[in-house]
């Protein structure tokens, strides 16, 4: 990379009226702040408030699902547009103001200096900021055991959504990403793919409005379907290299 | 044990009869695709089979030592329905694939339409362009490589 990297900042959004707008603005005060080449693309995945008229408002890019995605399909329509666009790093930026701008440029460190191909933004690195409920961070740690069980590499925060990639992960990802909850099983194709996987310290906020994607009612339903989906993510990918099954 | 009483045989005769009916109704209205179809009309020439020739399901379930024939007729009939309802997971499965691909071509032509309004507004907050930047839609690289591949998991030979 030797010209400015083109970056692209896409935020998922689904009912993200009362946050979305000071996300897009955030991140826009970095880049001027930083002189970055960056770009904010907002996904609308089809939500039911006020969110779109919020977006059209802030002037940035923005994709308009026509149906509900979910997290997975909407990050992988922001992963598609920015590799097709030619973009040489895309972040993954959530829509509820968790993930603070002002961490980008630790974020994007590690690209930028060739050093890792994704690099996932850590809340419990240096323990600092929101960590989240005791439950989910037990579930979170399941899921750091088993993507080490699958891929021998320690993601401590493995279900973070604060994450930034280069061209040769975009590359991966616009061919398939995972559907509905894909950060953990995500990971597990990333190390798979061999891409080099580092996470970096950074400090979240609590979200500032909407709800969360996955509630305890559904919780249950989250940890099965993901265990799968690592498991049988892991088993195609092995096999499409050894051709056993 | 006794063949099928011809009363059941006529009902069972007149119901297949029926369904075949229905399905060839189906597929000349368009409502059913003939390759879904197939499955529905083979399952009926079977059933037809084994209404005409009445000591046919007991000689099988004979030969196969099973004691009492209505039993064999019945694993096989959940064996084949279990398996029709796999393929139709499948087809779900490749469907919704499709669909997902289908959403995000449409997103991104319709950010890529109003792409000049929004490169414009990035330019004066003093931003580089966009790709799309300049360019009518149609003619964008980026828009013609948008229909994806339909298996968006990679296959194995």
């Amino acid at each position: 990379m030797t010209t400015t990297p083109k970056i692209l900042a896409i935020v998922p959004c689904y009912n993200e009226e009362a946050a979305i707008a000071s996300v897009v603005a955030n991140l826009e005060r970095v880049r001027d702040q930083y002189g970055l080449h960056l770009d904010v693309l907002v996904v609308n995945d089809c939500s039911r408030d006020n969110s779109l008229a919020v977006i059209k408002k802030t002037g940035c890019l923005y994709l308009d699902l026509p149906i509900n995605l979910g997290i997975g399909g909407a990050m992988h329509s922001g992963y598609r547009y920015a590799y097709r666009h030619h973009y040489d790093i895309a972040v993954q930026v959530d829509g509820d103001g968790q993930h603070p701008a002002s961490e980008l440029p630790a974020l994007l460190a590690p690209l930028l200096s060739n050093e890792a191909d994704i690099v996932i933004g850590s809340r419990f690195l240096n323990r600092v900021g929101f960590q989240s409920t005791f439950t989910r961070r037990l579930g979170i740690r399941f899921f750091t055991g088993l993507n080490w069980l699958l891929i021998g590499q320690t993601i401590r925060d493995s279900t973070s959504g604060f994450r930034a990639m280069n061209r040769r992960t975009l590359a991966i990802v616009d061919r398939y990403y995972p559907d509905e909850y894909p950060e953990p099983e995500a990971i597990v194709q990333y190390g798979l793919h061999k891409l080099r996987i580092r996470e970096v310290p950074v400090e979240m906020l609590e979200r500032q409005g909407g709800v969360s994607s996955i509630s305890s009612l559904n919780s249950v339903y989250y940890m099965v379907k993901v265990t799968l989906g690592s498991l049988f993510i892991f088993l195609r990918l092995k096999n499409s290299r050894q051709q056993w099954m | 044990m006794d063949v099928i009483p011809f009363k059941v045989q006529l009902i069972s005769i007149v119901g297949v009869l029926l369904f075949m009916y229905v399905v060839i109704r189906l597929i000349i209205r368009g409502k059913l695709r003939e390759e879904y179809s197939i499955v529905w009309i083979l399952g009926t020439i079977v059933l037809i089979v084994f209404s005409v020739w009445r000591q046919g399901l007991q000689n099988i379930a004979e030969l196969l030592n099973v004691s009492y024939a209505p039993s064999l007729l019945f694993l096989v009939a959940i064996f084949a329905i279990i398996c029709f309802l796999l393929h139709l997971s499948i087809v779900i499965s490749k469907l919704q694939a499709q669909i997902k691909d289908l959403a995000y071509a449409l997103a991104i032509l319709k950010q890529e339409q109003t792409g000049q309004h929004q490169s414009a507004h990035a330019g004066e907050a003093g931003s580089i362009p966009t790709a799309s930047d300049g360019q009518p839609p149609y003619t964008n690289p980026a828009a013609s490589e948008l229909i994806p591949p339909v298996n968006p998991i990679p296959t194995r030979r």
